[in-house]
């Protein structure tokens, strides 16, 4: 019955949103970026494409930095356009994408915080997407609950606090134990919101890539722990676990696994991730992270395959972050003068 | 039945004393009334199912155009295809009105009879075929109008889906007209 009704409230905004990617840069769009010489031939390319007036204010010779920022200021436009003109069930999706972003900055504060860094700098660095409340008076915080308390109470992320509170005090480990226990639960909440709230086929496309989104999170835990202090009982602790992902018996091994050849093997069990895993292993330039994203973007276009869904939302922010890290990377290798790499990018379309 | 009512009679509370079967209950309404309503039944859900198509055309038809400009004039092809439907429903109502007329003693007479459940027949048939066909266009073209955006070579072909989906509107007139030909209440209409 979404066919019928979806477009009354949505209509308009997927037909901007599948504009919107297809603007996204494609495969021979990167092959001429990668042959590029300094910034200002990437800013020449990038002025043939949408991007065209969000660069034309910057000064001649064009830094990386300047260029993320040009980038991200458009991601956030895109966005800020579709929220504002978005009805209930949708705007409540819609924020839903930029908590992700909330929790990157929360974990990035509390990192400036325990380096002693100068909170203004590390500000800065915020995602826009995800500013919330109270970001600057961080610094006073020395505990989880104070920071529960004085902070995150006021923000969307104080549901997801309720787990973090068995962490006792505030150190390098701990903030990334409260960053994978606030993702855990974000996933479950939007994974709720999308199969039983809004349900329909905005649930049975969702399902899938909020899934795949946990699975990764679940195989990134286990391999970025395999050697620290963490305990085994805690990173299970720490896994996202989701209805249609990962199986219980490949779980439980990654669970348990104590070096890579644990998890390949885990990995063997579970048809998608194993060839992932082989194909990383076989293919020197590409890691497993970009497997991953590879991956991504193939699920975040099936996503485009299907009308009347929330999907395309989600895949197109998706999809125009991931265009923002390739092109910083490109922008980055040619800074350094490292252009054999700048082909290493992740194609969208 | 000392008051008693079996459950299998229930129905028999919603018949006045004066009846015996359920049946007399649609012989006493008046074949106008039954006509008036076919009437009704065509020209409105022919309507709803225009309408409704129209808004899910267009509003992905409007979101599209934004970065697609060149889609607009031909995608409205698609809105005079929902158009259409509302057409359809408008002709068979006056074709079905045109069988009316007014004569003292006609609503007692078979032939009277017959021609409103004629048109009431005739106006379920125009309005849920109308109906339905006006969602299928309405769905078809909203993909249609999305599809033209990304790639343009892909208009023409998914037309042909919209024109067959336009044509199921067709058969429910055809039959309506033919269902309605037949009827005539107090000597409306050429045959009556």
């Amino acid at each position: 019955m979404d066919m019928l009704t979806f477009n009354a409230d949505n209509g308009y905004l997927e037909a901007v949103v599948r504009g919107l990617k297809a603007s996204l840069l494609r495969r021979n769009d990167y092959t001429n970026l990668a042959q590029c010489e300094n910034l200002e031939d990437v800013r020449t390319i990038l002025n043939s494409t949408d991007y065209a007036p969000w660069l034309q204010n910057e000064p001649a010779p064009l830094q990386t930095q300047a260029l993320f920022d040009c980038l991200t200021e458009r991601l956030v436009h895109d966005y800020r356009s579709v929220r504002s003109q978005a009805y209930a069930p949708l705007s409540t999706f819609l924020d839903y994408i930029t908590y992700p972003y909330m929790i990157d900055n929360l974990v990035l504060l509390l990192m400036g915080v325990l380096r002693n860094r100068d909170l203004g700098e590390v500000l800065d660095k915020c995602h826009p997407l995800g500013l919330f409340e109270g970001m600057a008076t961080l610094a006073v915080v020395t505990s989880p609950e104070e920071l529960y308390r004085e902070i995150l109470v006021d923000t969307p992320l104080a549901p997801y606090f309720a787990e973090c509170v068995s962490v006792h005090d505030l150190t390098e480990m701990n903030v990334e134990i409260i960053r994978n226990l606030l993702y855990k639960a974000y996933l479950a909440d939007f994974y709720h919101l999308c199969v039983k709230r809004i349900g329909g086929t905005t649930g049975a496309v969702m399902a899938s890539l909020i899934s795949f989104e946990a699975d990764r999170r679940v195989i990134n835990i286990t391999l970025n722990s395999l050697d620290t202090a963490l305990r085994k009982d805690e990173r299970v602790a720490l896994f996202p676990r989701l209805p249609g992902g990962l199986d219980d018996e490949v779980v439980y091994r990654l669970g348990r696994a104590d070096d890579l050849q644990a998890v390949a093997l885990a990995m063997d069990l579970s048809g998608t991730y194993r060839a992932l895993f082989q194909q990383a292993a076989e293919r020197e330039d590409h890691s497993l992270e970009d497997q991953f994203l590879e991956h991504e973007m193939k699920l975040l276009r099936e996503a485009f395959d299907v009308q009347f869904h929330y999907g395309v939302f989600y895949a197109y922010f998706r999809m125009r972050e991931q265009e923002i890290r390739n092109l910083t990377w490109i922008g980055e290798c040619i800074t350094q003068k490292q252009y054999a790499h700048a082909s290493r990018v992740v194609p969208i379309l | 039945m000392d008051g008693v009512v079996p459950v299998h009679c229930l129905w028999r509370w919603f018949l006045p004393d004066c009846l015996e079967l359920f049946g007399d209950l649609f012989g006493q309404i008046s074949p106008y009334w039954f006509a008036y309503v076919g009437v009704a039944f065509a020209i409105g859900l022919s309507v709803l199912g225009a309408a409704w198509g129209i808004f899910v055309t267009g509003s992905s038809l409007v979101g599209a155009s934004i970065h697609a400009p060149r889609i607009t004039s031909k995608n409205l092809v698609s809105v005079i295809f929902c158009e259409a439907v509302a057409i359809y429903g408008i002709i068979v109502a006056i074709v079905m009105a045109t069988r009316i007329g007014y004569s003292a003693h006609a609503e007692t007479d078979t032939v009277t009879k017959y021609g409103g459940y004629a048109l009431f027949a005739a106006g379920l048939v125009v309005g849920l075929s109308n109906l339905f066909c006006g969602l299928s266009i309405g769905v078809t073209g909203s993909s249609c109008a999305l599809a033209d955006a990304q790639d343009a070579t892909l208009f023409v072909k998914l037309l042909i889906v919209e024109i067959f989906a336009s044509a199921l509107g067709l058969f429910g007139v055809i039959a309506g007209i033919i269902i309605s030909s037949k009827a005539s209440l107090g000597g409306g209409g050429s045959n009556g």
